[in-house]
């Protein structure tokens, strides 16, 4: 990552406390809409955050964001993601971990690889990264943390909400 | 062995990193896991990759420090 | 010989020096069951240790190893030998019989090695190592697969059930498991996290050298900032107005130092020089002024001394004259009242001359008026002093007139003229003395006069009025000596404050350097390439590591899995020894497995799941343990694996019943792979008699010596 995209992001995160997992959520969304998917909804549901279709096809993202450098997947987000690979979709662990090396790592899910409960750092996931989303992301991500920065610290999930209306792929469930 | 021919069907079952693990496993075919000499041959592809990370690390140190 | 498992069992035994055998002695094997009966110390424990001294070797005496205490202080060779330990196990291998011998000699040392030998149908003969390998290849146990499903120890009868360690391998092994164990336990010693902790470290140390190449700069600046502070040079003053400032003021002041000490045009600062170029030749110029100063310092000290000199000639001149003429006078004066030194020298010499003739006439005198005396004294020693002494004429008033005449002997007045003439001469002396020295001070002023004379005219141009000459000379040499001093004034002023200029110019030179070296910060990792390779690097590493942990995992599961599957066929096996072994055994034993963070144990549970072997007694214990025994060697069997069961007194805590049901056990097994037990004489004995078979070999152990073994 960037090492002013690592900067503005601890400065959100020392902004907006324990809102940072939603807010990162949405900003994230913004990236991905920049690289012109098809569709992209937000999920409340467990072990789905972000669905997205993109060639037909759909995808699912449960976001984990730390504060440290390890994150966890809980019996609910195991279930709810394993629930998705039998439904044929694609379901995948977006990884935010606080270092200041570490990068957004999008890990593909595979039932029975990942444990329940466990600490796991970014390095886990790396073996399940699906280079083709990563290089998606990686041009939009560093622009759009930049853009919305301010509007994450002033307006919080409300202002990147408006952000989000104005992309006619976004849809929230 | 028995146990590793029912390994790589379960590798191939659950159909992740396919190819990695079913070289892995190549290599302890060629071993006897009772002798421990796949332990060692393990061992010392993990020592390998450590002095990769190292290594590339200290070509990074060298130009920023 | 084929790949395949072979049931490799023994047939006979000979035994020399072991133990309690004094020499030699063998045993035939049945096919199905040996029985050795005997009492106490007869030696037929003695015959089961011989069978596993030859195939484990001297492990079996190390408590340690065995896990069996008392058998550290076990002497394997007989005490009264004289000759070597020697034990020979002829065994049915695939193609025919082997003889597997082991020997030590006698005095052998604790740890020494022994010597072993195989010899394989079609005489092939392996020792040592090889004899090893055979052993492991052909599936011939180890200490504790023997001690699991080969051998019943009197020492550890139960604890093959008792400890969880035991009681897992052995069924592990009955479930056909040990491949997986062994798989799980290869996996569980590589460590993965160590890549991990590595991966981490790495990129925690790369952060902290990008936080430390994009700090140093700024503390550089910060650094420089303070020092021009502490020389009045504000941080918001020291900017490139203030270093272009200084630029120019050090070249405006030093050029006409440089000129005026006579610099050469390349020595001098050039106005269009960088503040680089300014630095870099202010690091010269001290040195460079300094080395004109020298000659300018000496010619100054030479021009001084000029002055000095010509001013006190000048100033010694009149003085001198004055006392030339005064001594002129003075000695013209001493002239005219004496004459002159010839003169006087003159009077002193005729002075002198009459001063030696009166000394001559004195010295006569002298003579005389002796003679006058002597020939008084003889004329009175004559006592006639009127007659002479040496021509006896008579010469009256002789005596009276010599003594007048000695007398009168004309001595004063030649004193006196003596006197006379002294006192002359030292007046002459006097003033011939005063004289030479009015010579000498006229002398010496008037050369004196004559060498300021010189000097002056020498400082002089050539031609020059005395009086004139001095004072434009003098006034030449001042007006010299007032540009010189002003020169070097000049230059010495400069230096002394260039130091310090210097100092700030170089500061703010450097200010500039560090503020840009803080704009241009160390870039960001993320945009090297070698950061993207090591970033690969991770990756690859990752990928390892989690598939090792996949492995792993598969294949704990794997062995989760099997294990359910034969647990039914293993609980059965059990339950089937224990109901003979201990018909009125009411609880149903079953083989329950536990999870752990890393390996999987078992238990034996009863149908409630409650743990047996916390509750048994010890009969029931005994029993339980004897009934896993038989189920794990059947398990051997059936896989085909060499089996042979040894029981070494086998009916502790069991009751009657219970050794009739063990005598069953056995005599069941024996149709499965041969058994070989030692016993006292009991009921389980004389149950195994009634039960004897043709392929039986019942044998009574005599404790004589040496020890017989009777076939009965």
């Amino acid at each position: 990552m960037q090492h002013e995209t690592y900067q503005r992001l601890g400065e959100i995160r020392a902004s907006v406390g324990m809102e940072y997992g939603k807010i990162l959520q949405k900003i994230l969304a913004i990236s991905l809409l920049e690289t012109k998917v098809e569709s992209l909804v937000e999920r409340s549901v467990q072990g789905i955050d972000l669905e997205m279709v993109i060639g037909g096809e759909t995808c699912a993202f449960e976001v984990k964001t730390s504060e440290g450098d390890t994150i966890k997947l809980s019996r609910k987000d195991i279930e709810g993601l394993d629930r998705l690979v039998e439904a044929g979709n694609r379901a995948y662990i977006v990884v935010l971990t606080n270092g200041p090396l570490d990068d957004l790592i999008f890990a593909r899910y595979h039932p029975g690889e990942v444990p329940v409960g466990k600490e796991l750092s970014s390095f886990f996931f790396r073996a399940y990264q699906e280079p083709a989303l990563q290089k998606r992301i990686k041009s939009t991500f560093p622009v759009v943390v930049d853009k919305h920065a301010q509007t994450a610290v002033e307006g919080r999930q409300g202002g990147l909400d408006k952000i989000l209306e104005q992309y006619a792929e976004w849809g929230r469930a | 062995m028995r146990v590793l021919d029912e390994l790589e069907a379960r590798i191939r079952k659950r159909g992740v990193r396919v190819e990695e693990r079913l070289e892995l496993l190549n290599q302890l075919r060629k071993s006897d896991p009772s002798e421990g000499n796949g332990q060692e041959q393990l061992n010392q592809r993990l020592a390998e990759f450590k002095t990769a990370i190292q290594s590339a690390a200290r070509a990074i140190q060298k130009e920023i420090r | 010989m084929s790949g395949a498992p072979f049931p490799v069992r023994p047939t006979c035994l000979e035994i020399e020096n072991f133990r309690g055998f004094r020499g030699a002695c063998s045993l035939d094997f049945a096919q199905d069951l040996t029985l050795l009966m005997g009492e106490c110390k007869a030696g037929k424990s003695s015959i089961l240790t011989a069978i596993e001294w030859c195939l484990l070797g001297t492990k079996i005496v190390s408590s340690t190893s065995t896990g069996i205490a008392e058998r550290g202080d076990w002497i394997l060779a007989n005490t009264e030998a004289t000759g070597e330990t020697r034990v020979t196990l002829t065994l049915v291998v695939e193609g025919g019989k082997g003889k597997l011998t082991r020997t030590r000699a006698l005095d052998a040392k604790r740890n020494a090695p022994d010597q072993l030998e195989l010899t394989l149908p079609g005489e092939q003969l392996l020792t040592g190592n090889e004899v090893e390998e055979w052993l492991e290849w052909t599936g011939m146990p180890n200490w504790d697969t023997w001690k699991q499903a080969f051998a019943q120890h009197q020492e550890s009868a139960r604890e093959r059930i008792t400890d969880q360690a035991d009681r897992s391998y052995l069924i592990a092994s009955m479930l056909g498991l040990s491949d997986y164990r062994d798989l799980s336990a290869m996996l569980k010693k590589v460590k993965p996290k160590e890549l991990e902790e590595c991966a981490q470290e790495t990129l925690q140390h790369l952060a902290e050298d990008q936080q430390r190449a994009r700090q140093t700069p700024q503390q550089e600046v910060n650094g420089i900032q303070a020092s021009l502070q502490r020389l009045n040079v504000s941080a918001t003053q020291a900017g490139d107005a203030e270093l272009e400032l200084r630029r120019k003021a050090l070249i405006a002041e030093a050029l006409p130092v440089g000129e005026a000490v006579g610099l050469s045009a390349e020595q001098l600062p050039h106005q269009d020089w960088s503040a680089s170029e300014v630095h870099t030749w202010g690091a010269g110029w001290r040195s460079q002024v300094n080395a004109q100063m020298t000659p300018l310092r000496q010619e100054l000290g030479d021009l001084e001394g000029k002055i000095r000199s010509l001013t006190s000639s000048h100033e010694a001149l009149n003085p001198k004259r004055v006392a030339l003429a005064d001594a002129r006078q003075q000695l013209e004066g001493l002239r005219s009242k004496h004459g002159s030194p010839q003169d006087l020298r003159a009077q002193r010499e005729t002075i002198a001359q009459e001063l030696s003739a009166l000394r001559e006439q004195r010295r006569e005198q002298g003579e005389l008026n002796n003679l006058l005396r002597e020939a008084l004294g003889v004329l009175k020693a004559g006592g006639r002093t009127d007659q002479c002494p040496v021509c006896t004429q008579d010469a009256g008033g002789l005596e009276q007139r010599l003594q007048e005449q000695v007398a009168s002997g004309g001595d004063d007045a030649i004193q006196d003229q003596l006197d006379q003439l002294a006192s002359r001469d030292s007046a002459l002396s006097s003033q011939l003395q005063q004289l030479e020295q009015a010579q000498a001070a006229f002398q010496g002023t008037e050369d004196s006069l004559a060498s300021l004379e010189k000097t002056l005219r020498g400082q002089l141009p050539p031609g020059t009025q005395e009086e004139a000459g001095v004072t434009d000379l003098l006034a030449a040499l001042l007006a010299q000596k007032v540009r010189l001093e002003k020169t070097i004034n000049l230059a010495d002023e400069n230096l002394a404050g260039m130091t310090g200029k210097l100092e700030v110019f170089g500061l703010l030179l450097n200010l500039r350097a560090a503020r840009e070296r803080a704009e241009h910060r160390a870039g960001d990792l993320s945009a090297m390439p070698q950061f993207a390779t090591l970033q690969d690097k991770i990756d690859e590493a990752a990928g390892f590591a989690c598939d090792l942990i996949a492995l792993g995992n598969m294949a704990r599961e794997l062995e989760e899995e099997q294990s359910a599957l034969q647990i039914q066929a293993v609980n059965q096996s059990i339950n089937h020894y224990m109901s003979m072994i201990s018909p009125g055994f009411e609880k149903v034993v079953s083989v329950h497995q536990k999870h752990t963070a890393t390996k999987l144990i078992y238990q034996l549970v009863d149908s409630e799941g409650k743990n047996l072997t916390g509750t048994l007694n010890q009969g029931a214990l005994n029993s339980l343990s004897l009934a896993t025994f038989f189920a794990g060697a059947q398990f051997r069997v059936r896989q085909g694996l060499p089996e042979f069961l040894v029981l070494d007194d086998p009916v502790q805590s069991l009751d009657q019943a219970h050794q009739e049901g063990l005598a069953r056990a056995v005599k069941e097994f024996c149709k499965l792979a041969p058994v070989i037990v030692a016993c006292l004489p009991s009921h389980f004995t004389r149950e195994l008699e009634r039960l004897k078979s043709p392929d039986d070999r019942h044998c009574k152990v005599h404790g004589s010596d040496p020890i017989q073994i009777e076939e009965i």
